[in-house]
């Protein structure tokens, strides 16, 4: 490996992901605009930022001649293969956010029963009838509409994290790979996305608490990218993920949370423990793998 | 089955089709984020007869990113000949056939290509619809394209069920007797098409069959499109699936 050459290729990665994607975030701040809740207006413009990583990916491969091969070492990881039971990543892709955003919101409400609502799903606007098939919906329709997320994946696990991976060994390349996924975030961040602005130590714990998320998310994204050898299952659970595929969150209103959960912040503290639990068992069986099979 | 696909891939000029594709793509996202409809240059508002302030940059990339879910769907139609027409032309599936290929193998290849660009196409619609809607002014527009980013998905899974009917036909018939069989059906549906225009209400059409109308049902029927939303991938997937069984099946008879 030529280790100059490598992280010659991982700076100007990054520079394009984040330079590209900033441009278009930058837009959206310098006109005056806020998250001011969820629309699809707002759901647009981060699926457009979204889009860069993979943009950068494709044009530092062009820049450096490093080849747009689909499959094998040093590919772009494109290729589906489901043998050797990798249709098992797959699988795993799609059902496990259903799993952790279930345990999620169970330990918000037994933290703050209060939040407990029969009524929420009316409040944000989801027929009763179709309550129970929202966890079917979030799975089908991130599987097929997978595109924004494959933006994302397509760079920083098609990408960003061999190349890591390669230069500093599989722990520290999670660490130091989520960190610059979550500081990607900030500028969103620092308009309200995700958390508000109404929360203690706005903006920088928001920028903390996505830095500690995406640490997790991306150690579980890396595990079946690694295993599968193809960033469609990180990006149908990226997609799957983004979909809020839940029924206890359609009973759960946050705005009415006590103690600890009355900033909607401090819940993602409870979404960390399962999402903790999972990336802890992906994280050893990573480091398991050999480093080369990237 | 990469070879299969490649030969697909070669037999509809695919690597012109991806240049222009990503070209157009580009220029589309650069002249959006050029000329933002959330700009509000005076010059460009107009007042609508509902007295909605319009941004009239808008309404140009609505109808481009409308146009272009259109094209990609008639092209992608129109691949699922042309991939048969090659092999009937240069007598490649009895070679095929005699090569050690899986026995499925060749017919897989024609579902998986038209299945990845099915895929391909709805995500390059919805990034254009993205795009269009990220930088749009709120307000009627917006809204419109919401609906062709919830409209995408269905609109594409028709084409797959389009091309799992057509499949079938142009594997076992050959392109000349399914294309006639294909032209026959449309002939028969623009005959009653012509009929209707001729003897039918066709003030029935104007009040019913506009932009506002539409918007209005997919406003009240927001259930009946969810459901849809929810079930129609799963469904178009397996009679997808179900074509290719078909397919299989007159192939082993063929043989």
């Amino acid at each position: 490996m030529n280790r100059k050459l490598e992280i010659k290729r991982l700076f100007i990665y990054l520079a394009l992901s984040f330079g590209l994607t900033w441009i278009i975030f930058f837009v959206f701040i310098l006109t005056g605009h806020k998250w001011d809740g969820s629309n699809p207006r707002l759901e647009s413009f981060s699926a457009l930022g979204m889009l860069m990583p993979f943009l950068a990916h494709v044009l530092t491969r062009w820049i450096t001649k490093e080849g747009f091969a689909m499959t094998g070492k040093d590919s772009m990881m494109l290729g589906i293969s489901l043998k050797n039971k990798k249709w098992v990543y797959y699988v795993f892709a799609m059902l496990i956010p259903w799993v952790y955003f279930e345990i999620w919101h169970a330990l918000a409400l037994l933290v703050s029963p209060e939040m407990f609502d029969p009524q929420y799903y009316k409040v944000i606007g989801i027929e009763k009838n179709l309550v129970w098939l929202m966890p079917l919906n979030g799975i089908v329709t991130g599987s097929v509409i997978s595109f924004a997320a494959l933006g994302e994946e397509g760079g920083w696990r098609g990408y960003m994290m061999p190349k890591l991976i390669k230069l500093v060994g599989t722990p520290k390349a999670v660490l130091i790979g989520g960190v610059l996924w979550g500081l990607w975030h900030a500028p969103l961040t620092c308009v309200g996305h995700n958390f508000g602005t109404d929360y203690p130590g706005f903006p920088y714990l928001g920028i903390v608490v996505m830095c500690i998320d995406c640490i997790l998310m991306g150690i579980m994204l890396t595990y079946i990218t690694v295993k599968s050898g193809s960033i469609w299952p990180a990006a149908i659970m990226h997609a799957v993920n983004n979909a809020n595929p839940s029924i206890l969150a359609l009973f759960t209103n946050t705005e009415k949370g006590t103690g600890i959960l009355a900033n909607p912040i401090f819940g993602y503290f409870l979404y960390f423990i399962p999402t903790g639990v999972i990336a802890g068992i992906c994280f050893v069986l990573l480091c398991k793998e050999r480093k080369t099979e990237l | 089955m990469a070879g299969l696909l490649y030969k697909d891939f070669v037999s509809v000029s695919g690597k012109k089709i991806v240049t222009i594709l990503t070209f157009l793509t580009i220029l589309f996202i650069a002249l959006r984020m050029a000329f933002p409809g959330t700009a509000d240059h005076a010059i460009f508002l107009v007042e609508s007869e509902e007295g909605e302030i319009i941004n009239v940059l808008d309404t140009f990339f609505v109808a481009g990113a409308y146009l272009f879910l259109v094209s990609v769907c008639l092209l992608l139609n129109g691949w699922v000949g042309k991939i048969v027409e090659g092999d009937d032309k240069n007598k490649v599936r009895g070679y095929l056939r005699a090569l050690p290929l899986e026995k499925n193998a060749y017919i897989a290849s024609k579902y998986v290509f038209i299945g990845i660009c099915a895929y391909v196409f709805m995500s390059i619609a919805f990034s254009w619809g993205v795009a269009a809607n990220a930088l749009c002014r709120e307000g009627i527009l917006s809204e419109v394209l919401s609906m062709l980013n919830a409209l995408v998905p269905s609109v594409i899974y028709v084409v797959l069920l389009s091309a799992a009917i057509e499949l079938p036909l142009f594997l076992t018939m050959g392109k000349g007797r399914a294309m006639l069989i294909k032209t026959a059906i449309w002939l028969v549906i623009a005959f009653l098409a012509i009929g209707f225009l001729f003897f039918g209400d066709l003030v029935w059409i104007e009040q019913h069959l506009n932009i506002s109308v539409f918007l209005k049902w997919y406003q009240n029927h927001l259930f009946a499109v969810s459901l849809l939303n929810i079930l129609f991938p799963v469904i178009t997937l397996l009679l997808y699936y179900l074509s290719y069984r078909i397919s299989c099946h007159f192939a082993d008879r063929e043989l």
